[in-house]
């Protein structure tokens, strides 16, 4: 699920940027810091609309480097056990398939998909098929999947989804 | 619903209401969880659908209400073995049903086994790694395939780190860390896109390198860029369990066991020496580049020095020279004159490149080197005919047991194919092993083993071939007397073993002195001789011999020609120096000999290379017009390097200045011939 929140960030910078464009470095460096990053508590940050509030800069003692404190506003993606969010799938092999929620990566188990669909490694990409091949579902494809566990490491988020419910699997 | 023992009876939330049940979502022995729709229903008097969920995760264990069948008020409709096993586990959740393992500290996961190449955080359990193995093996027989996997370097590429002037063509070139990190360069063996296609109908093609993962996937995608061969099969370092070992990950990969699996690579120890491997031929492209990816304690040692000629020096390539091909027309096995036509100052440079390579300048400044490896041709054939076997076996077996039967094992069929090849021949050995090592320690006898071959000290009336490494010994001078025994140098058993084929023995004439091979050993990459012999060597040592020996010059030149050469032998070997006397009277009593010789063996190597279809030197159609001076190039021994350089000199002094001087050979290697010598005379003692 995206959010919009206000989060804070430390920006340390080194004495050499003290000048007339202090205040664009500060930004800048928070926008490379943050975006892109993955925190347990609020998901991905994806982007920083708004930066609220430079604080004032604490010059480190015996270092010469400034803290800002700095209040902004960002989108976070955060995904939820439950939530039914559309992916692109990346990979698909015998026990199951990999997809790709933007920065989120997620496995879905064979045990998971739906028992119509099959799995044909000898088509070329491979992909899960129904026996009437009327859906298949390939590399690069966009399904619908539920999540239902995820793990949340200091490097990312990794989820477990599945195809088994109403209006999951291949969107056409 | 009610709560059994251990199973749990499940009813539809229509407490007092009929239903109808349309269709099951699931099959006996689904797992379900909380999300997933077990079945669809209608209640009496409605035309809505519904769907049916439980709130519990577990398997079901039976059905107990058929699709269509109604559903009497609060009847279970099926029984739920309540838990999940947690049977497939990614970064320690389950994939099944989303439970965290690391919280939850009392679900005990039974996955061990990573089935899936490029992924090894994804295990499942044994079981389900039998299952799905099974499937795998039964789609593997109902599609004819076999398994197998397949090295990246020095197998079917060669890549280095050097620096490649970036005009040759057929180079990658790439980068795999970011703009400043190092530039890779990959040159892939001949025929090896059309070595995949083919044999990707045979069998399923998985990497297993030591490279990085990074690496692999490039790789893989230069290779096969429609992912169309390996598709997700790559297994890389990354994935590698054992640093040093790739039969790790097999266990994983093919929990149903190896049966059906083929490997082929340049290397066995990482293997350990498995049964199932053909070990092929390394392929060098590169000078002063190994394999990039060796495992870092278990760097080939005898790599460095051996096989320098075997690879391309680029400097004349960067300094814009032009070299001509040499116009060596195959069938008349003739070298014409001015082969090399290089700029004057760099003739000493060329002198073993042209050897292997024809090098063009195309207009577009892209220069293409052409190289003599044809190796894949052979493994190609060779990895077919084993396919053929495994499923003539499987075919035997099932009309013989029906339909389920034990797929034959990959294991016993390579060494019985392989010792196959020379079964029913009788060999004796002269000159070839050292006399303080007994003959059936010697990697030869080995060799010969595995080939299928018997192997004795003397000849007996069976003999059928005598592999010698020189003639006047007394083993050669008895077989001569024989008609039945064919006299072969051991260059023909090296190749026997390295194409798994019996090889026309013509094409290996014992010559008198100086033409003689004197390759005693397999060629030194061929390691390992402990647990099996090599079942390849270098063709390149063969085809240097038989340049020497076959492809004689003597017969496009005329007979003054001939005259006047065998008068400049005798110059020079009067001009020889002491140290191989011995040598000098057999070489003034054998030209005449010699000459003759090269006659009969050149005209029955050129029947050979004309009639049969194995002939000594096979390549695509397309490169028929290469020359055979082309396949004396390289080789992997020390000693064979010397005498290839001494031989490549012949041959450009030929090329220069026409004179048409026929080196003695004797001159080549004095210590060779010392140690040659020597090794005669013990033999001599001892019979």
């Amino acid at each position: 699920m995206f959010y919009h929140i206000a989060l804070e960030h430390d920006v340390l910078l080194h004495p050499r940027y003290f000048g007339p464009q202090l205040l664009d470095t500060v930004k800048q460096k928070l926008y490379r810091e943050v975006e892109g990053t993955c925190t347990g508590k609020y998901g991905f940050v994806i982007a920083v609309t708004h930066i609220d509030n430079i604080g004032c800069g604490l010059i480190l003692p015996g270092q010469g480097f400034v803290v800002y404190t700095v209040k902004y506003k960002a989108i976070v993606f955060r995904p939820f056990k439950g939530e039914v969010l559309e992916a692109v799938v990346t990979q698909l092999n015998k026990v199951g398939m990999f997809a790709e929620i933007g920065p989120l990566s997620c496995f879905i188990s064979h045990h998971s998909i739906p028992s119509e669909l099959q799995f044909c490694p000898n088509t070329s990409p491979p992909c899960y098929k129904s026996k009437e091949e009327n859906i298949a579902i390939q590399p690069e494809d966009t399904i619908r999947l539920k999540i239902v566990g995820t793990r949340v490491d200091a490097s990312g988020i990794f989820a477990i989804g599945t195809l088994m419910d109403d209006y999951l699997g291949l969107i056409h | 619903m009610e709560t059994g023992a251990e199973k749990i009876f499940v009813k539809l939330p229509t407490v007092n209401k009929k239903a109808t049940l349309i269709k099951w979502r699931v099959k006996e022995g689904t797992l379900v969880n909380s999300t997933a729709v077990v079945l669809l229903y209608q209640e009496d008097g409605e035309t809505e659908r519904k769907s049916f969920r439980t709130n519990h995760i577990g398997v079901v264990k039976k059905i107990l209400i058929h699709e269509g069948q109604d559903i009497p008020a609060g009847h279970p409709v099926f029984e739920l073995q309540p838990g999940c096993s947690h049977s497939t586990v990614v970064s320690d959740l389950c994939a099944d049903c989303g439970a965290d393992l690391r919280i939850d500290n009392a679900a005990k996961s039974t996955a061990s086994v990573s089935m899936i190449h490029s992924v090894p955080d994804l295990k499942v359990s044994e079981q389900s790694a039998l299952l799905l193995g099974k499937a795998d093996e039964k789609r593997l027989l109902a599609d004819r395939k076999l398994v197998l996997l397949v090295d990246l370097d020095q197998t079917l590429i060669h890549t280095t780190n050097d620096n490649i002037p970036n005009n040759i063509k057929d180079i990658h070139h790439f980068q795999l860390y970011g703009p400043n990190s190092p530039w890779y360069h990959t040159r892939l063996r001949p025929g090896t896109y059309n070595f995949l296609s083919s044999i990707s109908e045979l069998y399923e093609l998985h990497i297993c390198t030591f490279g990085a993962r990074n690496y692999a996937h490039t790789i893989t995608h230069i290779l096969d860029p429609q992912g169309k061969l390996f598709s997700h099969r790559v297994l890389s370092r990354d994935e590698c369990f054992n640093p040093n070992s790739k039969t790790g990950n097999l266990k994983g990969l093919f929990p149903c066991g190896d049966n059906m699996v083929c490997i082929i690579d340049d290397r066995e120890d990482v293997w350990e020496y498995a049964l199932n491997l053909i070990h092929v031929k390394p392929y060098h492209f590169f000078q002063h580049t190994g394999d990039i990816n060796a495992p870092p304690n278990l760097q080939k040692n005898c790599e460095n020095s051996s096989q320098k000629n075997n690879r391309v020096d680029f400097t004349h390539l960067v300094q814009g020279i032009t070299v001509k091909k040499k116009d060596i027309i195959k069938d008349d096995a003739q070298i014409e004159d001015g082969e090399v036509l290089s700029d004057d100052d760099s003739q000493n440079a060329l002198d073993t490149e042209e050897k292997k390579n024809v090098v063009n300048k195309d207009n577009d400044d892209q220069v293409e080197v052409e190289e003599e490896d044809d190796y894949l041709l052979y493994l190609e054939d060779i990895l077919k005919n084993l396919h053929k076997e495994y499923f003539k076996e499987y075919d035997q077996k099932c009309e013989f047991y029906g339909k389920e039967v034990e797929v034959p094992d990959m294991k016993r069929i390579i060494p019985t194919y392989r010792s196959k090849i020379l079964a029913g021949k009788k060999l004796v050995f002269s000159g070839l092993v050292p006399t303080p090592v007994p003959l059936t320690e010697s990697r030869a006898y080995k060799v010969a083993q595995l080939l299928g071959a018997e192997v004795t000290e003397k000849l007996e009336p069976d003999t059928t071939h005598l592999v010698a490494v020189r003639q006047g010994t007394l083993k050669a001078s008895a077989a001569r007397k024989r008609p039945d025994i064919k006299t072969v140098t051991p260059e023909w058993l090296w190749l026997c073993a390295e194409r798994w084929e019996h090889v026309e023995e013509r094409l290996f004439p014992l010559r008198s002195e100086g033409c003689g091979s004197t390759s005693r050993d397999p060629p030194a990459h061929c390691s390992s001789p402990e647990h099996s012999p090599p079942p390849n060597q270098s063709p390149n040592v063969i085809e240097q011999d038989k340049f020497a020996d076959t492809l004689n010059p003597l017969l496009s030149f005329s007979d003054e020609d001939i005259k006047r050469m065998a008068g400049e032998v005798e110059d020079m070997t009067d001009d020889d120096d002491d140290s191989c006397d011995g040598d000098n009277d057999n070489n003034e009593n054998n030209t005449d000999k010699m000459l003759n010789k090269n006659k009969d063996g050149n005209s029955s190597s050129e029947e050979s290379l004309a009639g049969s279809s194995r002939g000594h030197k096979r390549r695509h159609s397309s490169a028929d017009s290469t020359d055979n001076e082309d396949e004396n190039e390289s080789e992997t021994v020390n000693e064979q390097f010397r005498r290839g350089k001494n031989l490549d000199d012949m041959d450009l002094e030929w090329g220069n200045n026409s004179e048409n001087s026929v080196d003695p050979p004797d001159e080549m290697n004095d210590s060779e011939w010392n140690m040659i010598g020597a090794a005669l005379e013990k033999e001599f003692l001892e019979n």
